[in-house]
């Protein structure tokens, strides 16, 4: 509690005092008790059943116990409810002391404002076929009344804590109170005909569904990170071929994503970007490691070879369907913005936008790492160069992106190969296709002397 | 036709799988055509109510989706189609429809559901939809007649509610039931491995379906059309999150099958052999009647199975480990294995893999019993599939498994090479 800040105390205090002085107050109030204790305990079980990882980070939350709420005050009224809403603190799962006192605390003011709420518009508290449709208004309404300030007490809190603006606060209550709202009223007022209709039992059965969703979508949490372990793993166990670009994939996908960030693309679109950053080499892998590891000039047809990768790439992962914008950006991420790139020789925006990205990280990441024919250059090093490519090998709008990006949050760089891994593989690449400091494809296409020559200028031109 | 198509048992390929297909759109007729004649004679007995459940079904066998494991449902038609079977009220009336009533909105509605599917030529969901018609028949036969009787004595809500959720699961049991025999029947796989496969899949969406079955028919009785949407809304809610399910797990079957080949990419292995050692040893699992869970761990090992091969400076000429030396398939097998430990979520498939090179049993010993059977068969699909390549020819077939049943004393599991060779016999009939 300590540690928070001091606004954020204030609203936990006034939320927590106001919610006592509702229960005590509710506590006079009530004639049955059985009913409340029915309600409790499905609720504190409907939040306490194992859901599996990151059913949060699914995009798509599913909550079982807001029904459970909302039928609490309909079926027992606004004291009934404030009631259940009070026994929510049992939750067992850990969490924090304070956290927990406050979710009890602002659930009682929600469910007193959706209990008024309803009792206010003519809702009844049980429902037969007399009651409908004239109950739907008042349930839908108090339903939203209640998710507005469920949200609005939680996002003031962690607007606070995190710091965030009032923009993205007010955007997320918005989010969460319309269509949640009547969602979720709805299937309260379900539970609340089943309670009249069928009886106690019948809240239980009710909820299953809901259950059956979530467990579902933990499901899909958890193979969702199961499959992005395994291309991670897959990816970088074999690049280990070479010492030198080891970890490079894990790090331009981990670019790319900053870049995206940056750009403010949408969750699903940066979850693609990853992957897409994450096998961008995917083509590289299949060359023998002969080729890769050759000490020595490489021979036209080997530079040829390792031009091939974006095209042979596409080819490995263009049956994984929902790869599509993904694909796009494996495929041209050689491209350059004044079009002397490859494979297909693509202009400004041509070139899909994911395409623009990786390629900024891919190049990014190469310079700041060390190769055989040179050491790694300094991030501010790199980003100078990459301020130099700018407008003529790369989108100045990701360069601009990246820059932002690692100036706000820092880059971790690969770290050298060791002198035992070094010994392990004999020799090294003599060339880095990704390297901006020496890849000129349309130079190599001409001679390879030329292409020594500026390079060296090059390095020269950014040694301090 | 190449050997890849002519092997993998494609749905609907096998004669047997035909035959039960048949067999159930026939009886899905005949119940359906009955049941039409039944309705035209009697009439229908209050049609809003049907229409708005023919509604409800409708929408939802618009709605189909495709599960892990292949499996088509439309839980939303499913859900609706049963609550209308075992419907006991609807807004403070008694619903007085009949069973054959039942059968024929069910039957309307899943087809009319099923047409814009058709107009966008996507193959309409035959063994579904005879399925769903004789397992709904099934509920309304059997809720029916006794809610007439019930009804008379009655019985307390709470009572009639769990005659309703048992006639449910039957109904559902039923459905999986003849959907378990269509699988074997395609598949060749056990009756009993399919039933059960069939039951673990299907029970968190089943749960659910019947749940809303029931909940629909007693909320009704006071809601009337209300509960409709809610319970569509929240059908549908229970759909989106299955379907991000069976996407990811589709994307993850699919990268695995991108990922084998690399090898093939880079000149280590022959084009196709993965992919060929996969299609084939599924069905050596199949019919040797694994679960499914075994059988998605022996896809991604078959996949992966040469992955190792990238760890070798230099391609094995020809890719095929067959002709390599024990000591290097040991080594090729071991850095595959690692690899896949790798990633933390496939250790199963890594003990696959490490196992490869293992022979079935050693001189003067018993069978070793430690390696996996998805070891064995990779072991004895792999060295055909190096042999034969991607040959038509069926003398190579047969110099292969001739080959595969002389090592079979100690290398090769006799019962993987003998269904093995009935697989490869019964398509290179028709193959060729």
């Amino acid at each position: 509690m300590r540690e928070l800040p001091r606004n954020a105390r204030l609203v936990i205090v006034t939320v927590v005092a106001a919610s006592l002085g509702l229960s005590i107050f509710a506590i006079g109030q009530i004639q049955q008790w059985l009913p409340i204790l029915v309600f409790a305990v499905l609720y504190v079980l409907a939040d306490s059943l194992p859901v599996g990882p990151g059913t949060r980070t699914a995009g798509l939350t599913i909550t079982v116990t807001t029904p459970v709420a909302i039928a609490a005050y309909i079926v027992l009224g606004i004291w009934g409810g404030v009631l259940v809403a009070v026994a929510s603190v049992c939750d067992v799962t850990r969490i924090a002391p304070v956290k927990r006192v406050f979710n009890a605390g602002q659930l009682v003011i929600a469910v007193a404002a959706g209990g008024s709420i309803y009792a206010l518009l003519g809702g009844t508290s049980t429902l037969d076929p007399s009651s409908f449709p004239k109950v739907l208004i008042p349930a839908l309404v108090s339903g939203v009344v209640y998710a507005f300030i469920n949200s609005l007490l939680v996002g003031v809190v962690i607007a606070i804590v995190e710091d965030a603006s009032s923009i993205r606060l007010l955007r997320d209550i918005l989010l969460r109170t319309l269509l949640p709202g009547v969602a979720y009223s709805a299937l309260g007022m379900v539970l609340a005909v089943l309670w009249t209709q069928v009886g106690p039992l019948a809240l239980a059965f009710g909820l299953l569904p809901l259950f059956v969703a979530r467990w579902a979508m933990g499901q899909f949490a958890a193979e969702q990170q199961a499959y992005s372990a395994t291309i991670r793993s897959l990816v970088q166990a074999v690049e280990t071929k070479d010492a030198y670009t080891r970890g490079h994939s894990e790090r331009v996908a981990r670019a790319s994503v900053l870049i995206g960030q940056a750009m403010t693309i949408s969750d699903d679109r940066l979850q693609a970007l990853e992957y897409a950053g994450t096998l961008h080499d995917v083509g590289k892998l299949g060359v023998p490691t002969t080729v890769l590891r050759k000490s020595g000039k490489l021979t036209k047809e080997e530079f040829e070879a390792i031009k091939l990768h974006p095209t042979r790439g596409h080819d490995i992962v263009r049956d994984i369907r929902f790869l599509d914008e993904a694909l796009a950006g494996i495929y041209h991420h050689h491209e350059r913005i004044d079009g002397l790139g490859y494979p297909s020789g693509l202009k400004g925006d041509q070139i899909p936008e994911f395409a623009r990205m990786i390629a900024v990280a891919d190049a990014f990441d190469s310079m700041t790492s060390t190769r055989s024919y040179r050491s790694a250059r300094s991030v501010d090093e790199a980003m100078d160069e990459l301020l130099i490519c700018r407008g003529t090998q790369f989108d100045p709008q990701m360069v601009d992106a990246l820059i932002f990006a690692v100036s706000q949050v820092g880059w971790e760089p690969a770290k050298p190969p060791t002198a035992d891994e070094l010994i392990a593989q004999q020799g090294g690449p003599v060339f880095d296709d990704d390297d901006p400091l020496v890849a000129e494809p349309r130079a190599v296409a001409i001679g390879e002397q030329r292409a020594e020559s500026e390079s060296v200028q090059r390095q020269d031109g950014v040694r301090p | 036709m190449t050997t890849l198509e002519a092997v993998r048992p494609r749905s609907g390929s096998h004669e047997a799988g035909l035959t039960a297909s048949v067999l159930l759109a026939v009886a899905a007729l005949i119940v359906t055509v009955i049941s039409l004649c039944a309705t035209a004679i009697g009439g229908v007995r209050q049609p809003l109510i049907a229409l708005a459940f023919g509604v409800f079904i409708g929408v939802g066998a618009f709605l189909r989706l495709r599960l892990p494991g292949d499996r088509e449902v439309w839980p939303v038609a499913t859900a609706g189609a049963l609550a209308y079977s075992v419907l006991p009220w609807f807004g403070g009336v008694k619903a007085e429809h009949a069973a054959y009533q039942a059968v024929t909105v069910t039957a309307v509605a899943m087809v009319l559901g099923m047409i814009p599917h058709v107009i966008a030529s996507r193959l309409p969901a035959l063994d579904l939809m005879s399925r769903q018609i004789l397992s709904v028949a099934l509920a309304a036969f059997l809720f029916r007649p006794l809610w007439v009787y019930a009804e008379g004595q009655s019985f307390p809500a709470w009572q009639i509610s769990l005659i309703m959720v048992a006639v449910c699961i039957l109904a559902l049991l039923a459905d999986a039931v003849m959907a378990s025999v269509v699988r074997a029947a395609k598949t060749r796989a056990p009756f009993l491995r399919t039933l059960g496969d069939e039951l673990q899949a299907g029970l968190g969406l089943n749960s659910a379906v019947a749940a809303t079955a029931v909940m629909i028919s007693m909320t009704s009785s006071a809601m009337a059309y209300w509960s409709l949407p809610v319970f569509a809304l929240q059908m549908v809610l229970v759909q989106v999150a299955f379907k991000r399910y069976a996407m990811i797990r589709s994307t993850y079957r699919q990268t695995i099958r991108a990922l084998s080949r690399v090898t093939e990419v880079g000149g280590y292995t022959e084009t196709g052999h993965a992919r060929r050692v996969c299609d084939i040893s599924l069905a050596v699992g199949r019919e040797m009647g694994m679960a499914e869970t075994d059988l998605l761990n022996l896809e991604y090992a078959a996949l992966m199975h040469d992955i190792g091969q990238l760890s070798l400076d230099d391609p094995i000429p020809g890719g095929a480990t067959v002709v390599a030396a024990p000591y290097q398939q040991r080594q090729i097998a071991e850095k595959g294995a690692d690899v896949i430990v790798q990633t933390g979520v496939l250790d199963e498939v890594a003990r696959i893999v490490r196992h490869i090179p293992d022979p079935y049993r050693r001189p003067q010993e018993a069978a070793d019993l430690s390696v996996p059977l998805g070891s064995r068969i990779i072991r004895a699909v792999n060295a055909f599939d190096d042999l034969v390549g991607g040959s038509l020819e069926g003398s190579r077939r047969y110099e292969a498994l001739e080959r595969l049943r002389l090592g079979m004393v100690y290398d090769f599991d006799p019962k993987v090479v003998e269904t093995l060779s009935r697989i490869v016999e019964r398509n290179t009939s028709f193959a060729m």
